[in-house]
């Protein structure tokens, strides 16, 4: 099996969940022995060396001939989705194509060279294209060398190139949806990613969803075939050592709460703040934390302060690498309270490293981890009760912890790879 | 026959550096003294090194008639001890001319006026201590940290035993009257008032320098006219500034410095026209009317009020949250304790938290060592939380239910 991945994030550069995801899937895949090339915006230098062959986008030439390829894959597939709603691949093959590799158009020895930033900025929209040029192009290059099987890509950013790419090689496409548009931004996101994501998805021979919450919005959102979507939950890499829990002497008698992720409106940063208003009205000596960075850290820093609980609420900016494990060390629990989140791995990773957590009924990882307490994300006095009976009663919270270490045995990536190859077998 | 009354704000604050979440509770000091060495140097060898020579040079060049009025802080008077001693003994031989009045103000520049009576009240007799210690001389006027003043504030500082106290002429207390009289405080015996003259303090301390404003570049000789016509319209013109506003504010290259040195001369020669100290001037002209000041105001941004250090839900949140030690510190009395605890009052850290925009969004901006004022407000509660489990610590250690082993390597000594 000879996958060319597409993807837009990969560690250590990562903005969340999407790569540690892709981390964890193609380590995965290449462990099964399955031949893959990653094709990432650009390279940082410090990707780890784990057999997975990672190539960047940018620096790649593009000739004229398959910009020309990709400009008309595009149009085309563009006009065959307007046409047909709910449209699955009739010739999955395409008769479109160029079915045999020797007849692929010259991808690059020359050609202009296509430079990319990779990560999130404002010319992301613009960017997304030149990386659907110079990702086809490596695609080409890669299928000539060695035929693949198919291109896997990961969330909307690579989706015009994995749409490109298949309409140019021939090969099918396998889009994982790992988050929406309405995921991020509930009723008020940005069409022109709802269009991406649903050309994308409609164009896909294969969806890839990482929970059934997810399968469900592919269908109701962008009327997807509930017959082409697998489900596959995320898994969790095994900690290399488990945190050593090193609390600062004078913190050690109190309990801390842990918010970590982006500090945006899909990750429901307001209600946490309002619960801890609530939960030291009852506990006063609980240290709330919450670490992220995102377009809502004022607003919530505003929020907290405007409850004066800013000497009980901190904020730490974003963290990365073992400042993450350290934190979730020294925390009492975890919680999630996301008002849409397609899996959400870091209630993972708190389990992984012994704190209890607490969910919103509205992540897809609740689906899998049934014995965590959860509440719907807008009930901030469940969600403060709940806060009370871990903290105050180490039993319960012991009790949950127990059963999710448990339910998380089976979260593995190597899992989560067996529902992949499973998911390939439909194309 | 108009008194020009000069007086400076001398003032640096104990910075804090940044304090993460992971350092509460560590032991980890507070206060940033590589970046407090390095301001007091620069701001030193640019302002006051060469600006106290000119000004003795002045005082000795009129032969005593050239008079002005000091105030320091006691956080930049520990600043001078500690990285600029030279500076401290310049503002003694200044004090030794006789011709330099020091007043009172809360040790450590804070606004405990509004918080706690009696904190306010320790501050200002520590100040009082020091300005006797240093300068030989026990105040008998006041100014309140920014010129924060109200009816009640004025009361506070009578009960002290000040005659005098300066304040903003601010227009919505004047109503229509000049601010170039002398004034009572409504419900105070023996105090009096002397106002700003904001517009022509201002004049010097922030449109100096802007080369869009009409008057630019101004000399000595056009401002010594500007004076002149006010001659019987007023007894007293306050020009209240900080310090800092010769060779820091304003460049030495903008000619402040050679403007300070002409002014004394050209508002001598006007006939009628003298400098006095804010005492001085207290004591020669008679009380005009009494002022109203039931809300109170403050000499900073346009709008003249506590919107700087109280203006939105960070700086109040930060400062409830500070005042809610007090009982602790009190309990505590501890010296290094109660040093950090007025430290950390100091009007500053509050200002550094103000989301003021427009103009004076950018004079905030200037002074702050933070790149927002949400990163102001984060670490000070960072090392507020640490101050109180400090305290709770110490106070539970003393009653023997601590662990004594706990803090192996935490020190109380010196935290800021």
């Amino acid at each position: 099996m000879r996958v060319l991945m597409f993807g837009w994030e990969y560690p250590p550069a990562i903005s969340g969940g999407l790569g540690t995801a892709c981390h964890g899937i193609s380590t995965g895949l290449v462990a099964r022995g399955t031949d893959l090339v990653f094709i990432l915006p650009r390279l940082d230098g410090r990707e780890p060396d784990e057999g997975v062959y990672l190539r960047s986008a940018s620096g790649t030439p593009v000739s004229q001939e398959l910009k020309k390829a990709v400009a008309a894959a595009h149009s085309h597939v563009g006009d065959r989705l307007n046409l047909r709603p709910v449209p699955s691949r009739l010739t999955p093959y395409g008769s479109q194509g160029f079915t045999n590799p020797l007849k692929l158009p010259a991808a690059g020895t020359s050609g202009e060279i296509s430079h990319l930033h990779g990560g999130y900025h404002d010319d992301l929209m613009e960017e997304i294209y030149r990386y659907a040029d110079a990702a086809s192009a490596i695609a080409v290059e890669e299928h000539r060398r060695r035929p693949a099987d198919l291109i896997h890509a990961h969330d909307w950013m690579t989706f015009p190139a994995a749409i490109a790419a298949s309409e140019v090689t021939g090969l099918p496409f396998v889009a994982h949806l790992h988050a929406t548009e309405f995921d991020r931004c509930g009723e008020h996101g940005y069409d022109k990613i709802y269009a991406i994501e649903k050309n994308g998805l409609q164009a896909a021979d294969h969806v890839i969803a990482v929970s059934e919450r997810t399968r469900q919005m592919a269908i109701t959102r962008y009327g997807v075939n509930p017959d082409k979507i697998s489900v596959v939950y995320n898994g969790v890499s095994p900690l290399a050592h488990k945190p050593i829990s090193s609390v600062p002497p004078l913190m050690q008698e109190e309990k801390r709460v842990l918010f970590m992720g982006r500090i945006t409106w899909q990750k429901g940063p307001g209600f946490f703040v309002d619960a801890a208003r609530l939960v030291l009205d009852q506990m006063p000596d609980v240290r709330f934390i919450m670490a992220g960075s995102g377009d809502l850290l004022k607003a919530m820093i505003e929020r907290a302060a405007a409850l004066r609980i800013g000497s009980r609420f901190h904020f730490t900016g974003f963290l990365r690498g073992e400042e993450i494990q350290h934190m979730y060390a020294i925390s009492s629990l975890y919680v999630m309270p996301s008002v849409s989140e397609p899996f959400g791995i870091t209630p993972l990773e708190a389990l992984q490293c012994g704190i209890p957590i607490l969910l919103s009924r509205q992540c897809g990882c609740a689906e899998v981890l049934p014995g965590a307490r959860s509440m719907d994300y807008w009930d901030v006095r469940g969600m403060a009760g709940h806060i009370l009976e871990l903290l105050g009663n180490p039993g319960e919270a012991a009790r949950s912890l127990a059963l999710c270490q448990e339910e998380l045995k089976a979260l593995t990536w190597e899992r989560a790879v067996d529902g992949i190859l499973n998911a390939y077998e439909h194309v | 026959m108009p008194s020009i009354c000069f007086y400076f704000e001398v003032h640096q604050p104990f910075r804090l550096h940044r304090f993460n979440f992971l350092d509460i509770g560590s032991g980890r000091s507070y206060s940033d003294v590589p970046q407090d060495r390095a301001v007091m140097e620069k701001v030193a060898e640019k302002c006051y090194r060469p600006m106290n020579a000119l000004l003795l040079e002045l005082i000795q060049a009129h032969g005593g008639k050239f008079k002005f009025t000091f105030s320091l802080t006691g956080t930049v008077i520990d600043q001078f001890s500690m990285y600029a001693p030279d500076v401290l003994e310049s503002f003694q031989a200044l004090a030794r001319t006789g011709c330099v009045e020091f007043l009172d103000e809360t040790d450590s520049h804070s606004i405990s006026a509004l918080f706690s009576e009696e904190e306010f009240r320790d501050q200002v007799s520590r100040h009082r201590r020091r300005m006797e210690e240093l300068f030989g001389q026990s105040p008998k006027a006041f100014r309140n940290t920014e010129l924060i003043y109200s009816d009640a504030v004025a009361r506070m500082v009578e009960n002290l035993g000040y005659e005098t106290m300066l304040t903003e002429g601010a227009d919505h207390i004047l109503r229509g009257r000049s601010p170039r009289h002398v004034y009572a405080p409504a419900d105070c015996q023996k105090l009096k008032l002397l106002l700003k003259s904001y517009s022509l303090s201002d004049d010097i301390a922030f449109r100096f320098s802007n080369r869009s404003w009409p008057a630019w570049p101004l000399n000595a000789d056009t401002y010594a006219g500007w004076l002149s016509r006010l001659q019987g319209n007023g007894d007293v013109i306050g020009l209240f500034m900080d310090y800092e506003t010769f060779g820091e504010h304003q460049w030495a290259d903008t000619g402040i410095f050679e403007f300070m040195r002409a002014l004394p001369g050209k508002v001598l020669a006007l006939p009628d026209f003298d400098f006095l100290t804010v005492s001085e001037a207290a004591a020669r002209y008679p009380v005009r009317e009494v002022i109203n000041v039931p809300a109170p105001i403050s000499w900073a941004d346009a709008e003249r009020d506590l919107s700087a250090w109280m203006g939105n839900d960070m700086q109040k949140d930060a400062l409830e949250a500070l005042y809610a030690c007090r009982p602790l510190v009190q309990e505590l009395d501890d010296p290094d304790t109660s040093r950090t605890w007025r430290r950390l009052q100091t009007s500053d850290h509050f200002y550094y938290m103000s989301t003021k925009c427009a103009s004076d969004g950018d004079v905030h901006q200037y002074f702050t060592p933070y790149g927002t004022p949400y990163d102001a407000y984060t670490n000070f509660m960072n090392v507020i939380a640490d101050f109180r489990l400090r305290l709770q610590y110490t106070l539970r250690q003393r009653a023997g239910s601590a662990r004594n082993d706990a803090l192996p390597h935490v020190s109380l000594t010196e935290p800021l």
